[in-house]
């Protein structure tokens, strides 16, 4: 057993942060009041103890978390090294013996300073007294603290269960008032990360989550915070994409909307994930790479041009010619394609309206188009149960360009005169 | 362990092959069309070659940017264009932010623009993005641009031919 403890000097509350990013390390974790426990023995062909050490220490810079860290054969030593540090158990204060007593909850030990005033300063020091004498002189809790200092690798885990909700907060210093988004974007991004740790620990993509900006708690008016829902249309598993797609919405919402007071912080809420199956990389494919690329690429074009902007295309099963196709995000969607006659590439949403003049054809616009020989018609109707539609659908050859004109009845009413219209250009 | 390595270096200079083909093959073209470059098509037939060079591609993914779309899907499968490799977006009169952002990304080795262009700066900013990540921007316009020199080819489209009025 090889046990990696990691000791937070401040802020405990972020240790179920800290344990559940650590969940990518070992499925053995463990929890105290102030440290996070991991057993690495059975992790060692992954990666080396001095990797898995440097890894961590990446993950505590990323997330801006500051922790002590210490590694030995069993909890009780890896906690007494982080905490007290040292490289051997004979070094190590009588203090410690806390540790040793109870790994996962420890307490101060009482019998420390009686341990001192004797000449016992270190458990060197108390691992030489024999053991038939220490009843007599420490009591029962002397024999406990020496029999667990000996047998410290027979030890119960306790169970971690990591939180069902993803939460991060990050706090200023102080309440600030906003006037650039950029010490907001700072917040957000060390918020993200944590997230992402979490997630990535879970095997998880991120598809919807909403950003809590915590205003002035002292504010004199009824609003504390303001809740920012974002669902991103592909998920995500990266935390420059996201980044860039948050930074592009809030910003905005911010200009605005401005905050109506000083901000304390921001937190950042899980709404929705989605499994992560690969988050393996493969080395010599660049599939999730660019799967990565693609979800942040419709992201931030959906995000600033709208969500219908971005798309892929798919035929569809209907004769109407601008119905005949369907926006989608699906690579794989190859829908119902209908045999008709070769279709002009570009379509005039809506059709312009013509009028007949001799050998031309003039728009309402007051384009001309001198006509040389026409084919047709081919002849398009139904749909009868959606509003219906009749046309004739004539192939133009003009002297400047190809055109697809229809006539069709103008009014609803049986009977009613037929129009022109152009719908298409072979372009 | 030095078939691994012989495994290993086949395998690497395949992906290194993969990526440094000089131009896509293009019937239109005697060369092809030149990849990392900026490339324009104007006249009546321009849309034509443009869907013929992606039929021509069928693996090849595009990116087709619209200032306000006015294509029809279904027709270009209809010229046997794979409809699944084509990403299109309608940017309005963000289509050159639209462009740098598509090109940045690094997925598509095409991107189709059909908006207005001929500003300078912004057809170097393209023509940076397009040698960056090896990918050919097609530009397809009414007019030729006579004077932008980061356009390395143009073409003029009279029906089903090409005419190389630069570069080629």
């Amino acid at each position: 057993m090889r046990v990696l403890c990691l000791l937070l000097g401040e802020k405990p509350e972020r240790l179920q942060s800290l344990a559940e990013s650590c969940l990518a390390f070992s499925p053995q974790i463990a929890l105290s009041r102030e440290a996070v426990f991991l057993e690495i023995g059975a992790s060692r062909s992954l990666f080396t103890e001095k990797e898995c050490i440097q890894r961590l220490k990446e993950l505590l810079k990323s997330a801006d978390w500051k922790a002590k860290m210490g590694l030995a054969d069993n909890p009780a030593s890896a906690l007494a090294f982080a905490r007290y540090g040292g490289a051997s158990v004979e070094q190590l204060p009588v203090e410690a013996l806390s540790e040793y007593l109870q790994p996962f909850a420890p307490e101060p030990f009482a019998g420390a300073e009686v341990f001192r005033k004797l000449g016992v300063a270190t458990l060197g020091d108390f691992k030489k007294i024999p053991r038939v004498e220490l009843p007599s002189r420490f009591g029962k809790p002397g024999l406990l603290a020496y029999e667990r200092l000996l047998n410290a690798n027979q030890v119960a885990w306790p169970r971690f269960r990591p939180e069902e909700k993803i939460q991060e907060r990050v706090d200023f210093d102080c309440a600030a008032q906003i006037e650039t988004f950029e010490p907001v974007f700072f917040l957000l991004k060390t918020a993200f990360q944590r997230i992402f740790l979490r997630l990535y620990a879970r095997r998880q993509l991120l598809a919807a989550f909403t950003v809590t900006f915590h205003l002035n708690r002292l504010a004199s008016h009824g609003t504390r915070a303001r809740i920012t829902e974002i669902r991103l249309p592909l998920p995500q598993g990266e935390l420059k994409s996201v980044l860039s797609l948050s930074d592009e919405r809030l910003r905005k919402e911010l200009e605005l909307r401005p905050l109506e007071d000083a901000l304390e912080g921001v937190s950042i809420t899980v709404a929705d994930t989605a499994p992560n199956a690969n988050a393996q990389r493969d080395f010599f494919s660049k599939v999730e790479e660019e799967r990565e690329a693609w979800s942040s690429l419709v992201g931030r074009l959906q995000e600033r041009l709208g969500p219908q902007a971005a798309f892929l295309a798919a035929p569809a099963p209907r004769l109407l010619p601008e119905a005949s196709w369907k926006k989608t995000l699906d690579e794989k969607e190859r829908g119902t394609f209908v045999e008709t006659p070769l279709r002009p590439l570009r379509l005039l949403a809506p059709p312009l309206r013509l009028q007949r003049s001799g050998d031309w054809l003039v728009s309402a616009d007051y384009r001309r188009w001198r006509f040389t020989s026409f084919r047709g018609p081919e002849k398009l109707q139904g749909e009868w149960w959606l509003e219906g539609f009749e046309r004739e659908y004539f192939h133009v050859e003009t002297t400047t360009d190809a055109l697809w004109v229809f006539t069709a009845p103008v009014g609803k009413q049986e009977g009613s005169p037929r129009g022109l219209w152009l719908h298409g250009v072979y372009d | 362990m030095s078939a691994v390595l012989q495994e290993l270096r086949a395998r690497l200079g395949a992906l290194q092959s993969h990526s440094a083909s000089a131009a896509f093959p293009y019937s239109l073209l005697p060369n092809g069309l030149p990849r990392g470059a900026l490339a324009e098509i104007t006249g009546p037939g321009k849309t034509e070659a443009a869907a013929q060079l992606l039929a021509e591609n069928p693996h090849l993914r595009c990116a087709w940017i619209e200032k306000r779309f006015s294509l029809l899907p279904s027709a270009l499968l209809q010229r046997e264009v794979n409809l699944q490799k084509i990403f299109f977006v309608e940017a309005g009169e963000q289509s050159a932010w639209a462009a740098s952002l598509i090109l940045r990304s690094g997925i598509f080795p095409l991107v189709v623009y059909s908006a207005p262009y001929g500003e300078e700066r912004e057809l170097r900013r393209l023509q940076l993005l397009s040698e960056r990540s090896s990918a050919t921007t097609l530009l397809l316009g009414d007019q030729p641009q006579t004077d932008a020199w980061p356009i390395r080819l143009s073409l003029v489209s009279h029906g089903r031919r090409l005419q190389v009025r630069k570069g080629g």
